[in-house]
Formats: structure tokens, C-alpha cells, sequence
């Protein structure tokens, strides 16, 4: 197992929690149901893999990498599309670093991180993203 | 940082010098130890890309199918033929065989067209859904580390394209 790939992973989880919470500010529940939904839903299944992935760094008895203070939006988060857009980009991150776990683990932990990416495509598609031949891989 | 994406691998007879350069450097070197008198060799992952692209090509012949019976689902499905065909190609698959061929003794009969557009995509979706959970289930199963990645990464490219899938016509506003 990588141990880098894993701070690769919970560093993407940190800033997917972060930049989640963000847009779950933005976005109206009451005109958006649906994407309201939507981010929710990212936002707490990035809070319990971070928080997931925390565990295993510690069994291997090593420091989680902590969370930056902030980060950089990708768009413009005032109008729906730019939050769809922003949230299309944090399931990207998430995606390359998942698929990189996927290359650098077995086991359980694989298992895991193929799940994760999976998942990770649904859900940037339910943000309005364009289906890709090999997602979580860089062109 | 990820590493990079391509080469997949697979048998070292057919690829040429640089691919194979490439593959050999990573087949065999993350997270897994060299190969010594104790410890035999990783096992090949050659079945799994032979299942691989079987489970491609069976998706794909659905498709065929489909849109020879329904051909307003042509557009709808381009976008499915095309990653295949993709993923295949990163597989390194042989040529495939002739699909005129009389099929061999025992074989079971292709099921009945789809008459209906929705009866069409949902027998394409069931297709593409069993050809992500041999995806997934492969990428587990592997030895290499990187051929796991891309094979996960078909998977999820397959669940995009499921739902990116536009409802049948008779269904569109």
C-alpha cells in the first residue's frame, strides 16, 4: 500500500468536504431542490471517507495530512451553473485521486477506492458533467 | 501525484519496443516486491484482460443488435459504441472473430430484438450495468497495479455513459 497515495486521497477528501460545504451555502433549497440534494449528499459522503481515511492513516501510524484553511474555487459560485461546475471539479479531483489509490493498493483498501471512483462519476454527472472514456485518468 | 495513465500492459508479444519499455517498468514495481527463488512470480494478469475484452465485446454486440432493430437509437448509443471501442484499444485486443461464423454447437439463442425504444435501452443498460460489475470485480482481482486502475476507470467511464444515456425517444418531451 501507498501511504502517499492515502494523504493523496484524504487531501482531496479534505478540500471536497471544504469546497462542499461552500456550495451547500450558495445553492437555495427552496428553487434548487435537486441540486440542494446533491450536495448534501456529496458533502456527507466526503465527510465520512475523509474521516474513513483518517482511520487508516492512523492504524498505519502515521499523520493524516490536515486540511488547508481554505481553497480556491474553480468558478464562480454565485450562479447555479458555476456551482455545478465547481462541483463537477471537486468529483474530478476526487476521481484521479481514487483511480491513482485503485493502481497503488489491494485488497480491501482497492475494493475500496474502485467503489469510490465509481461513485465519484455518478456523481459528477448528477452535477451536469460530460461522460468520459476513462474518468479519474488525465487525458 | 497521479501517475500517468496509459500504458495498460498485457501480453508483451504484441506491443511494441517503447510500450513495452513502459509496461515492464510498471508491472512489476509498485507495491509489489521483486520476484525471488522464495516467492514465485505475480501471477499473469493475461485471463483477466482476456475476460476484459470478452465482456467489452458481448456489451458491444448488444449494442449491434439494438441499433440494427431500433435504428433511432443510433445517435443515443454512438457515444457507448465509441468508449468500447476505446477501451478495447487500450487492451490491445485481437481482431475480432467473424460475427457471421455458424455458431457453435450448444450455443444458446440471441435473445428476441427489442420491438420498443425503451425495451431497447433498458436492454442496453442492463448490458453496460453487467459489463461495470466485471470491470469492477476484475480491477480488484488483478496483479498490476496499473492495469487495476485503468480497468476501475472503464468501470466508471461505463456508469457515466449509463448515465448519460438519453430516455428513449417516445419518453422526450
Amino acid at each position: 500500500m501507498s501511504i502517499e497515495a492515502l494523504q493523496t486521497t484524504l487531501a482531496a477528501e479534505h478540500a471536497a468536504v471544504w469546497i462542499h460545504g461552500v456550495l451547500g451555502g450558495q445553492v437555495s433549497r427552496s428553487s434548487q431542490e435537486a441540486l440542494a440534494a446533491a450536495i448534501t449528499g456529496a458533502y456527507t459522503v466526503h465527510r465520512g471517507r475523509r474521516d474513513q481515511v483518517i482511520r487508516w492513516i492512523r492504524d498505519l501510524d502515521q499523520d493524516p495530512v490536515a486540511a488547508e484553511v481554505a481553497y480556491e474555487l474553480t468558478h464562480d459560485v454565485a450562479t447555479p451553473a458555476g456551482i455545478q461546475a465547481t462541483a463537477q471539479s471537486v468529483e474530478q479531483g476526487c476521481a484521479r485521486a481514487y483511480a491513482d489509490l485503485v493502481g497503488r493498493s489491494s485488497d480491501h483498501l482497492r475494493t475500496w477506492a474502485i467503489s469510490a471512483l465509481v461513485d465519484a462519476a455518478k456523481r459528477e454527472m448528477a452535477f451536469g458533467g460530460t461522460a468520459r472514456v476513462l474518468p479519474g485518468i488525465p487525458d | 501525484m497521479p501517475s500517468s495513465p496509459v500504458p495498460v500492459l498485457r501480453r508483451t508479444t504484441l506491443v511494441g519496443a517503447p510500450l513495452l519499455a513502459a509496461l515492464t517498468a510498471c508491472k512489476w514495481t509498485e507495491g509489489s516486491p521483486s520476484p525471488t527463488a522464495e516467492q514465485p512470480p505475480e501471477p499473469d494478469d493475461d485471463a483477466q484482460v482476456d475476460e476484459a475484452i470478452a465482456a467489452l465485446r458481448a456489451a458491444d454486440a448488444v449494442l449491434v443488435d439494438v441499433e440494427a432493430a431500433l435504428p433511432v437509437l443510433a445517435d443515443a448509443l454512438a457515444p457507448l459504441a465509441a468508449m468500447h471501442a476505446a477501451d478495447l484499444a487500450l487492451l490491445e485486443a485481437p481482431p475480432a472473430v467473424d460475427a457471421s461464423a455458424p455458431p457453435s454447437a450448444g450455443a444458446s439463442e440471441p435473445p428476441a430484438p427489442p420491438q420498443t425504444a425503451r425495451d431497447g435501452r433498458k436492454l442496453v443498460v442492463l448490458s453496460e450495468d453487467e459489463l461495470q460489475k466485471t470491470l469492477v470485480r476484475l480491477a480488484g482481482s488483478v496483479g498490476s497495479g496499473p492495469l487495476a486502475r485503468v480497468l476501475a476507470s472503464m468501470a466508471a467511464g461505463v456508469a457515466q455513459h449509463i448515465a448519460a444515456l438519453p430516455p428513449p425517444p417516445e419518453e422526450q418531451a
